[in-house]
């Protein structure tokens, strides 16, 4: 995959038409991007209310201003090392489907313009590598970021899991 | 305005939806009592609200199949033709048909292949019911109700005198005009007779002095001879009788024998005028001209009078138009009219003839002070003057109306301005129907203005023409005639604007604006209708201008509307007005009457006293608001709950006596606005309930039973959520009732009940729960049977089946593909039924219960909350976390003795409470969360209840009672087992509201027993250290 100059050289610069608009973020010092248009908000970690018998990587709900919205931790949904939460900790809360769910990750780190072209589609990893949500993966300057699919990403599994719990 | 076309398709859909139910209620009503017209007009309103809507949004399926019924109801509702089972279940199977492509209208697809065909069934048994129908009342009333024609084809020989008054020749009296109108009647020999005559030196070249005898031999009826000297009878003296027969004096019905035998004091005041030269005779014939052009048409009297209906008169007006008929002979052909009620329309017609004064200044012969000096001269004189014709004085107008319509012919034609019967009938309605009806003024009003300041907005229009139409609608459907008569010709007139074929400018556009007032007025009159006892006359002004609108929609101008209607009787008037006649013109007439928009007279005018208690009368006034806003604004009172009580907390810390109270203060009236907001989500269970009469109509006729069908307190209130959500259950419940419940007839019979099977739904409120019964009397649940099944399916084991109490038996038949059916029909019997049934319940909250006698029937109970929004429940902690248990679920809260708990082996932890003993559910192991407390002798036990059965779940501490506001976890996650919903505390934080049969459930499939493992076993080293 060919460098793109736009981004390497002016990351938040000249937005090219047919490109979208990613939220990228850090999880493990892996960088991470989210449509941007389904991000409805970031917010600082507040506590969290323990779902009873939910799977692991489901922390809970917290209450949205009145709504109830549940958390996953992606660090526990990529099968990560659990760490404190920090100041930097932030909730990500998205959009999929009719339904709204936060997404806890390390720390948020901009905004990217990321023209189609760029995207190439994610590699077989083979082993236990679950690389289904993968939504592709873009090299922007030295980074590579891995594109979250995150209908598939909590949608499904987080749903199908828990049915499976029940 | 795109999307207030959406917005208005939309709650096309809704009330169509609405109507159907009724369509339906009516059709099964009818069935039940063929002969009641009341519920036939129900089905028939509603048949014809869907059309007209349909039509309105172009849904074309809908208006076509809607309309076809319509024309089957309405010969239904004439009696031509009876509601046999055939027709009757075409109209049903057509309900649903209707509801099949309202459905696909509504998702924009084409109706399933299923619903055309089904349309096309009944349209065959439909137009066959009118094939029959057409046959067997071939009789009835072929001709029109006109006697006179009863000796058509008899010729009689008639021998006719005529001696016109003198003033004949100048009342446009051309005496060969009526000679050869004779002749074209029959063989005619007529005699001048001059012996009248004066010598020249005295003749009075304009007055009349001749005579004239004439024999006919025709086969037409006197009435046509007479017919003949129709515009000349009044002031004549006319003979016509059979020569067989004895002369019998005929005068024209007008004709006044005093005036008769004194011509002296027969001088008109025109008379007075042309003598004294005031005005010029050929002046006077100008005006006498005018006053007949301004005449009252003879059809718009008919229509104010309610001889005839509008749709009557265009029917004449068209079919004259079309044979060169005059407008009386067709309406009296066409049964319209009778000949007295057309003579009285036409007498009515002379009384209101504009005043000749009036006249004679717009033709420019006089003025205004002249003549006021000649009518003083005049009386001097010793004439008399009408008082119609005083033109100084101002007529009052309401007399001939009441006095006209008291008399009005053709009783049966005429339609009151309201269906006063039907009006009572719906008066709760009424209230809605005007705030929605001053809301479509409005917004008429606004495009009206719009509209006219640019005439080619297509937007504008259709949207003045929904606002036409829905008033039409609805109005039809509460009773208001008048109302709905007056917005259908504007809707019509509007539709051909819309369809391009009538530019709505100039007087059609005034017409418009003039209904608009004329709809508000006659609104505003509605609320004192209900306090009438009798049905008022129609409003004058009304229809006029229903008049005028069908004038400008059949495509003649308003004032032209007059050239096809009366030939015939126009010269009535002309020689009745030069004559003036004191003793007839007394009626008061309208001074000038160039737009007959303007003549008339409104009740509501006439009755600003009354209007004043107008709103005295209880009307319901209602708002439709969009279900989202509504959800919006409970839960944002539930936010505002959750904040008072966030400030309640933090001020109960500061221990400020003032700002405690205030904080009090405050609470109150939160939870007072919580209450009015979550009573807003209520509606009756009607709705739901009425469905039911179908299902079990149908299923009871499908399976040949007979079923007696009751609803009790359908006007108790649930949440809206749950209505819809109860349908399907209680469907399946209904349904089961009839088919497994209520024996065949033979079999009732056989058991000594009474053929004809009950079932009664009842709907009530209890304890703060609403339940809902289902009772039959029907053969009971059997028990044997559904243990039979239970041990085949494994459910139970043969040795326990003594055992079970009854009431768990029942239970076993709402298990998943349980059904003890011996056959399964394809109404009920396939076991999916009462699981579902079960499981929708729950989903609600809700429990059901059942009782059962064997041969006595059954009863099956549901108990559901009042609300799923909120929830009376117990605060309870467990480790750091807070969970709310159901109120209604908990019995009881106990902290056992070392003693009352015990270990059953292989059967868990159970907990002693006084006698009863009941299995220990440890929540923080169900749910795998630390706890505070293991030792259920430190803890506490809340005893709870669910379908019965009991459970002491062990919690860390009690905290409290709570009100929590429900909300779905499903809205953004999934359903958890033992959890139903979550709500958020006064602190802000999240806490889980418990389902108690999730709970047992959990608990039941967790093995007892078993050695703890994992996170349990530190429990108990836990325990053990403490």
């Amino acid at each position: 995959m060919a460098d793109s100059m736009t981004l390497s050289n002016a990351p938040d610069a000249g937005f090219a038409a047919d490109g979208e608009q990613f939220l990228t973020f850090t999880v493990q010092e892996e960088e991470y991007g989210i449509d941007i248009l389904r991000v409805q908000e970031i917010k600082g970690f507040t506590a969290v209310r323990p779902i009873p018998n939910a799977p692991a990587y489901v922390k809970g709900v917290i209450n949205l201003r009145g709504t109830v919205v549940p958390i996953v931790d992606l660090r526990s949904r990529f099968a990560m090392d659990i760490e404190e939460y920090t100041q930097f900790t932030v909730i990500i809360v998205v959009s999929v489907g009719d339904k709204v769910v936060g997404l806890i990750v390390d720390a948020v780190s901009d905004v990217l313009n990321i023209p189609k072209g760029e995207v190439v589609e994610a590699p077989e990893m083979g082993g236990d590598v679950d690389t289904t949500f993968c939504a592709g993966m873009a090299k922007v300057g030295e980074k590579l970021v891995l594109l979250l699919n995150i209908d598939k990403l909590v949608n499904n599994e987080a749903m199908q899991k828990l049915e499976g719990a029940a | 305005m795109t999307t207030n076309v959406k917005n208005y398709r939309e709650i096309f859909f809704e009330e169509t939806f609405e109507h159907l139910a009724e369509v339906e209620a009516g059709l099964l009503g009818l069935e039940h009592d063929p002969d009641d017209s009341s519920l036939l007009d129900q089905v028939f309103r509603g048949v014809h609200s869907i059309k007209g809507g349909a039509a309105t949004f172009g849904i074309d399926s809908v208006a076509d199949f809607s309309h076809s019924l319509e024309n089957h109801l309405d010969k239904l509702r004439t009696g031509e033709r009876r509601n046999d089972t055939d027709s009757s279940e075409a109209l049903l199977r057509s309900v649903d048909c209707l509801r099949a492509l309202v459905d696909a209208a509504l998702q924009e697809s084409e109706p399933d292949g299923e619903t055309s065909k089904n349309i096309a069934e009944i349209t065959h048994t439909l137009a066959q019911c009118h094939g029959t129908a057409a046959a067997t009342d071939a009789g009835p009333q072929p001709a029109p109700a006109n006697t006179n024609q009863a000796d058509t084809h008899t010729t009689t020989t008639w021998r006719i005198e005529f001696a016109p008054g003198p003033d004949a020749f100048q009342n446009g009296l051309d005496p060969t005009l009526i000679w050869r109108e004779l002749d074209g009647l029959g063989e005619l020999s007529v005699q001048l007779d001059d012996s009248h005559l004066p010598n020249l030196a005295e003749l009075d070249p304009t007055r009349c002095h001749l005579a004239w005898q004439a024999t006919l031999v025709t086969d037409q009826s006197k009435d046509e001879i007479e017919q003949a000297f129709f515009f000349h009878a009044d002031d004549a003296e006319l003979v016509i009788e059979p020569v067989t027969a004895s002369p019998a004096r005929t005068t024209a019905p007008t004709e006044d024998s005093t005036a008769d035998s004194a011509p002296a004091k027969r001088q008109t005041f025109g008379d007075w005028l042309v003598q004294r030269r005031v005005v010029s005779a050929s002046q006077m014939l100008k005006a006498l001209d005018l006053q007949y052009k301004n005449r009252i048409p003879v059809g718009q009297l008919a229509l104010r009078e309610g001889a005839m209906n509008v749709d009557q008169v265009f029917e004449t007006l068209e079919w004259g138009s079309v044979n060169g008929e005059r407008f009386g002979e067709t309406a009296i052909s066409r049964g319209f009219l009778t000949a007295d009620g057309l003579a009285k329309l036409l007498d009515l017609q002379v009384h209101e003839l504009p005043s000749i004064c009036e006249e004679l200044i717009a033709v420019g012969a006089t003025t205004a002070e002249f003549l006021e000096q000649e009518q003083h001269a005049f009386r001097d004189a010793g004439g008399v003057i009408p008082p119609g014709e005083e033109f100084t004085t101002p007529p009052p107008c309401n007399e001939p109306i009441a006095h006209a319509a008291s008399q009005a012919p053709a009783d049966k034609q005429a339609k009151p301005a309201v269906n006063l019967e039907m009006l009572k009938q719906n008066s709760e309605l009424i209230g809605d129907f005007l705030s929605d009806c001053r809301e479509h003024l409005e917004e008429a009003e606004q495009q009206a203005l719009q509209m006219e300041a640019d005439s080619t907005s297509e937007e504008q229009l259709h949207a003045l023409y929904r606002a036409f139409h829905t008033i039409k609608g609805v109005a039809s459907f509460v009773g208001l005639t008048q109302i709905t008569e007056l917005a259908h010709a504007a809707e019509d007139v509007l539709n051909m604007a819309r369809e391009g074929q009538l530019c709505l400018t100039g007087e059609a556009f005034e017409l418009v604006l003039a209904s608009l007032d004329s709809l508000r007025r006659l609104a505003d009159g509605v609320p004192d209708l209900l306090e009438c006892d009798e049905s008022p006359p129609a409003d004058a002004n009304a229809l006029q201008l229903m008049y005028n609108l069908k004038a400008v929609a059949t495509g003649q101008q308003p004032a032209a509307a007059s050239t096809p209607v009366p030939a015939a009787p126009a010269p009535v008037c002309e020689s009745t007005a030069a004559q003036m006649e004191p003793t007839r013109a007394s009626e008061p007439v309208e001074p000038g009457v160039p737009a007959p928009v303007a003549s008339g007279s409104d009740p509501a005018d006439a009755s600003p006293a009354s209007k004043a208690k107008a709103h005295s009368h209880d009307m319901k006034e209602t708002v439709r608001v969009d279900r989202s806003r509504l959800d919006q604004l409970v839960d944002m009172i539930g936010e505002l709950v959750i904040g008072e009580a966030m400030v309640r907390q933090e001020v109960a810390e500061l221990q400020d006596e003032t700002e405690l109270e205030s904080v009090a203060q405050l609470g109150r009236t939160v939870r007072e606005l919580q209450e009015m907001s979550l009573s807003l989500r209520m509606v009756p269970i009607a709705a739901t309930f009425q469905k039911m009469h179908r299902i079990v109509r149908d299923v009871s006729r499908k399976l040949g039973k007979q079923v007696n069908f009751q609803v009790e307190g359908e006007e108790t209130e649930l949440d809206k959520t749950m209505v819809d959500q109860l349908g399907d259950p209680l469907m399946h419940m209904v349904r089961n009732a009839v088919d497994h419940g209520v024996e065949m007839p033979n079999d009732r019979t056989a058991a000594g009940k009474p053929a004809e099977g009950n079932v009664t739904l009842r709907a009530f409120l209890r304890n703060g729960n609403f339940y809902i019964e289902l009772v039959d009397d029907g053969r009971g649940l059997d028990r044997d049977r559904i243990l039979q099944k239970a041990v085949e399916r494994g459910v139970v084991q043969q040795a326990d089946c003594e055992q079970i109490p009854d009431a768990e038996v029942w239970m076993l038949v709402f298990a998943p593909g349980f059904s003890t059916a011996a056959v399964v029909t394809d109404v009920s019997g396939r076991g999916v039924g009462m699981d579902v049934v079960k499981r929708a319940i729950e989903a609600l909250n809700g429990s059901i219960e059942v009782e059962s006698a064997a041969g006595q029937g059954s009863v099956f109970r549901v108990r559901l909350p009042l609300t799923m929004a909120i929830v009376d429940g117990l605060s309870v902690s467990l480790g750091s976390e807070t969970f709310i248990l159901p109120l209604v679920s908990v019995v009881e809260s106990v902290r056992p003795q070392v003693h009352e708990v015990k270990t059953v082996v292989g059967r868990g932890e159970v907990v002693q409470v006084r006698e009863e003993t009941i299995p220990l559910v440890r929540l923080h192991r169900v749910f795998n969360r630390p706890a505070r407390e293991l030792d259920p002798t430190r803890a506490l036990v809340v005893i709870v209840e669910s379908d019965g059965r009991r459970l002491a779940v062990l919690v860390d501490e009690l905290q409290g009672q709570v009100q929590a506001v429900m909300k779905s976890l499903e809205t953004n996650y999934n359903k958890v087992p033992g959890i139903a919903g979550a709500t958020i505390l006064g602190n802000g934080e999240v806490a889980f509201i418990l389902d108690v049969q999730g709970i047992a459930k959990l608990h039941a499939n967790t093995s007892y027993g078993r050695v703890p493992v994992g996170n349990s076993t530190i429990e108990i080293a836990r325990e053990e250290s403490e």
